[in-house]
């Protein structure tokens, strides 16, 4: 989890993403980071998110992204 | 929901309404004059008018009610508008006869001539400024365009955006008011320009258009059956000189053979005194020099053809000696300005006993 | 009927009364009444195809959560007797039949309006240039259809990622579907934010009511009293446009703006209010987009719903489409280098080839989205050249982020200061303003001049002196503009500086004030709206959609 919050700062400098859990909601994140978080998450962690799966739920928090990400393994 | 919010909801809708309507008198004026000359002519009392006079502006400003009345005892009242166009006289005589079963109706002939008797703007003229009422809504249906029919009966349609003249409509609203507070108008429709014109010569023809022919017969057709003791048809002088063609004769011809009596006051201008290049204030309308003159020889003439009879009652009588008292203050005061060529159209009382410029 | 006329009000009135006298339960069918009532009175010949969308999604749906049941039961009693192999294979197989279904829906809807909306553009290229003689369907577009279509459409792709279960009845679709508010010009809805207020019966309630009141008068606010009197403005001034000084066209181009944006906005707020009286929240399509910093943030706060339902539908897809993130993440995994690059160095910390890796997907899909927007608007070269001129902007301003950042940085611009706020409103409502040339020409070619034009106002036809250029309105006229878009402006910076709807902070203080405020609203449409004979109310922009 510490590596993928690494991976996500990378991503999108200057958000905490250890303590924020309305990412989404309070755009701190745009649709343009979403796809970036995506192809990361596929890259990294060969995990495959379809678009029905991009919603503020999943993506407000790096727990949200995380608990998505364990769901799709199944 | 609660009691309160339809009280509410009520109170709003009828805040509403109230707004509207006083915005509707407001607004729904097409022209100042008319508004106010034809909101004095309810107020006169029923049948308390001897002559009602009707055409378009030769008559307005050429005849001097009060005057007619100290000089020879009858009461009148110009019912006129501008441009009045010929299919409103049969609607203005039936309104005439209604309200004030007058012994005698004058009909100016110049409105024969219009080629467009269904302009608009000089339906609405006469039109919008009448309170609703029955003839309105039959004179509506059969005057006025089809097309136009609706935005005459809901004339706010139209009229909303008169916002623009909201000055001048203010204006209106509050000689209304004045009248009414009086409980009559002094001036009678009266409305003139206080400017000499110098004598132009211009010659033109006397020209009556198939349509005025047309809306002459259903004039005709009315007064026939209606109760109506007599019936004059007068050509105004003016300072251009007509030219009389076959349908002048012919409209006196239809005159005449359907009983009713045409006279051409423009040969008159002798008798009448006018002196042309100081008693016109454009080649076509009398100033007050003029009117005076007019006024002075018609009302005479009416007397003499057809002896009106000037039996009133006490308030009628005492109405129009208060008007006739203010004629040497008011006319003096036109005649100044007008000695002035002060210029400005005036037509409200306020014009005419306050300097307005 | 348009939703600035008397007919329209007393029929919402009187859908009103029968709404809320009939029993909650069967509320959702006098609405459905209701719209198919309004369809019929204002397109009854283009009835049949609304309809077919309509049922063809409902059915299409219900077939889908049929596949996804029987499939469901099915995996939950083999999965266990099942190795990953044989699991991955069952799911892919599940999805294949899915998409099939999905497909054949979307293509047949897709394809209807793709058809009537673009066959007679594509007749015309074709006979143009390749000297065909084919003949044009001419056929009326359906009212709606761009938007209802997208709509339903949306539904379905929901259904298919099973975010909930298809309604099985086709009445309550239908309704989902014709709900009269939004089918002139939208708002495009969201299926699990709309349809539930729709089918439950709402409660009479005050509040909805004077607040949908509220939100219908402002709308009419902005429409007729603003956007009718600048229409009459631009008819004018159109047509001469290019015999006037250059000068001009930016004034042009301004009075198009506002009034493109009240004449859209108040239809929306008309439309929304009249939702709001009935109890049922419809999307917000318009946050004060000119307050916007950038292009992209514009987008977010300009035709809502439209945005939103590309992003969910378009964007994401493509973006995150196996060919778009292998081909990204290829690019990154053939530059991944030892050397860690300082965060601030000119592509933020990663090569410009891992930069482009990173961001040309989304950049990619983001050109391919405004595209859509473009055509969306018409079938024409100047509205593809609309979504290009947005498309190409955003495809750099992604691509060349870091270097601003970069270039910020090294001039020690302060960005939360007012001044750069400012500037970037400013910057942002420019580049927004000659995007809407391509509304407002003759052509794509007449576009692309009129921007030029921009560029150069002192050049140009000179209008002398003394020959006035006629503006279509009087002075008196201009002042009721000006002071309706200074109230507007005010309005919108109260909203944006505070956040808080005027309509609730109206309400809270002083009652005197909300009545004053709301019969002032009401008498100022009522008189200074541009309505009566010898005004042709300008019909919604939006309408031909």
């Amino acid at each position: 989890m510490e590596q993928f919050i690494a991976n996500l700062k990378k991503i999108k400098r200057g958000v905490d993403f250890e303590k924020e859990t309305s990412l989404i909601d309070d755009g701190l994140l745009k649709s343009f980071d979403v796809i970036q978080i995506i192809g990361m998450i596929d890259r990294e962690y060969g995990i495959d998110v379809p678009p029905s799966q991009i919603l503020p739920d999943n993506f407000n928090s790096a727990r949200a992204m995380w608990d998505m990400m364990q769901r799709l393994e199944d | 929901m609660k009691k309160k919010h339809w009280i509410k909801i009520a109170i709003f809708a009828a805040l509403t309404a109230l707004i509207l309507l006083f915005a509707s008198s407001l607004l729904c004026v097409a022209n100042e004059k008319d508004a106010v000359g034809l909101y004095g002519f309810f107020l006169e009392p029923e049948d308390s008018i001897d002559v009602v006079l009707i055409g378009s502006s030769s008559i307005y400003t050429g005849f001097y009610s009060p005057l007619a009345y100290e000089q020879q005892g009858f009461t009148s009242y110009a019912l006129s508008t501008s441009t009045m166009t010929a299919p409103l006289y049969r609607y203005a005589a039936e309104l005439a006869i209604e309200k004030q079963h007058p012994q005698l109706l004058i009909f100016e002939t110049w409105s024969f001539t219009y080629e467009d008797q269904q302009d608009e703007t000089s339906l609405r003229k006469f039109l919008d400024a009448l309170p609703d009422s029955e003839l309105k809504q039959r004179a509506i249906r059969e005057i006025v365009p089809e097309e136009l029919q609706t935005s005459f009966r809901n004339p706010f349609e139209k009229y909303h955006s008169s916002w623009d003249r909201f000055g001048e409509l203010l204006q209106v609203m509050q000689d209304k008011l004045q009248m009414k507070r009086q409980g009559y108008s002094v001036t009678k429709n009266f409305g003139t320009t206080p400017f000499r014109q110098p004598y132009l010569q211009r010659t033109t023809d006397y020209e009556v258009s198939e349509s005025g022919f047309y809306y002459l017969q259903v004039l005709l057709d009315y007064l026939k059956e209606a109760e109506i003791e007599n019936v004059l048809f007068i050509r105004c002088p003016d300072m251009v000189q007509y030219v009389g063609t076959d349908s002048y004769k012919r409209m006196i011809e239809m005159i005449r053979d359907a009983g009713f009596d045409f006279v051409n006051l423009s040969a008159a201008v002798e008798d009448i005194g006018v002196d042309i290049g100081h008693d016109y204030y454009n080649t076509t309308h009398f100033n007050v020099f003029g009117a005076e003159k007019f006024t002075t020889f018609l009302a005479d003439y009416m007397m003499k053809r057809y002896r009106l009879r000037t039996d009133h009652d006490p308030a009628v009588l005492e109405e129009w000696d208060q008007c006739a008292s203010r004629n040497q203050q008011i006319l003096g005061y036109l005649e100044e300005l007008t000695e002035q060529d002060a210029n400005g159209f005036l037509y409200t009382q306020r014009d005419f006993l306050e300097p307005a410029f | 009927m348009t939703l600035t006329s008397l007919t329209f009000f007393a029929f919402v009135l009187a859908v009103l009364i029968v709404y809320y006298l009939i029993p909650k339960r069967l509320r959702w069918l006098v609405l459905l009444a209701a719209s198919l009532v309004f369809y019929g009175l204002l397109a009854l010949k283009s009835l049949p195809f609304i309809l077919f969308t309509a049922l063809s999604t409902w059915a299409g749906a219900l077939w889908l959560g049929q596949v996804t049941r029987k499939r469901t039961q099915i995996w939950n009693e083999q999965k266990s007797g099942w190795d990953p192999a044989a699991r991955k294979a069952y799911k892919k197989q599940t999805q294949k039949m899915k998409r099939r279904i999905l497909a054949l829906i979307l293509v047949l809807n897709f394809g209807i309006l793709a058809v009537l909306k673009y066959y007679d553009f594509v007749v015309e290229q074709i006979n143009r240039n390749a000297g065909g003689h084919l003949s044009f369907l001419g056929i009326l577009l359906p009212l709606g259809i761009s938007f209802y279509t997208f709509q339903s459409m949306g539904y379905l792709i929901d259904i298919y990622g099973e975010k909930m279960p298809p309604e099985s009845n086709p009445l309550r679709y239908l309704l989902y579907v014709t709900f009269f508010p939004q089918i002139i010009q939208g708002p495009i809805a969201d299926y699990q934010k709309l349809a539930p207020q729709l089918y439950e019966g709402q409660d009479l309630r005050y509040e909805n009511l004077k607040y949908g009141f509220q939100l219908i008068l402002w709308g009419l606010f902005k429409k007729m009293v603003i956007a009718d009197r600048l229409a009459v403005s631009l008819q004018s001034l159109l047509p001469v446009k290019d015999e006037i000084s250059n000068a001009w066209q930016l004034l042009i181009l301004l009075i198009y703006c506002a009034q493109l944006y009240c004449d859209f906005s108040g239809g929306i707020d008309v439309v929304r209010g009249v939702g709001g009286m009935l109890g049922i929240e419809m999307a917000v399509n318009f946050k004060r987009p000119f307050f916007s910093k950038g292009l992209a943030e514009f987008w977010q706060r300009w035709h809502i719903s439209l945005c939103a339902w590309l992003r969910t539908y378009l964007l994401y897809p493509i973006a995150v489409s196996k060919p778009f993130l292998r081909f990204g993440n290829r690019i990154i995994e053939k530059s991944r280098s030892e050397q860690e690059l300082p965060e601030d160095s000119l592509w933020g910390g990663f090569t410009f080839i891992q930069h482009l890796g990173r961001v040309l997907p989304g950049a990619i899909a983001t050109l391919i989205t405004f595209l859509i927007i473009g055509i969306w608007h018409g079938a024409s070269w100047q509205y593809a050249g609309y979504g290009v001129w947005n498309g190409v902007i955003l495809f750099f301003s992604m691509l060349l982020a870091p270097v601003f950042q970069w270039l910020i940085r090294r001039l020690h611009i302060q960005t939360e200061s007012t001044g750069w706020k400012v500037w970037q409103i400013l910057r942002t409502a420019v580049i927004v303003g000659l995007s809407f040339t391509f509304d407002i020409a003759d052509g794509l070619m007449d576009a692309l001049r009129m921007i030029g034009k921009c560029f150069t106002p002192v050049l140009g036809p000179t209008t002398h002196l003394g020959t006035a250029v006629d503006t279509g309105l009087a002075g008196a006229d201009w002042g009721v503009v000006i002071a309706g878009l200074l109230i507007v402006f005010a309005v919108s910076l109260y909203q944006e500086l505070t956040g808080r709807k005027v309509r609730e902070s109206l309400n809270a203080d002083s009652a005197w004030v909300s009545w004053v405020l709301t019969l002032g609203c009401l008498i100022a449409v009522v008189i200074f709206g541009m309505y009566g004979p010898g005004v042709a109310s300008g019909e919604f922009v939006y309408m031909q959609f």
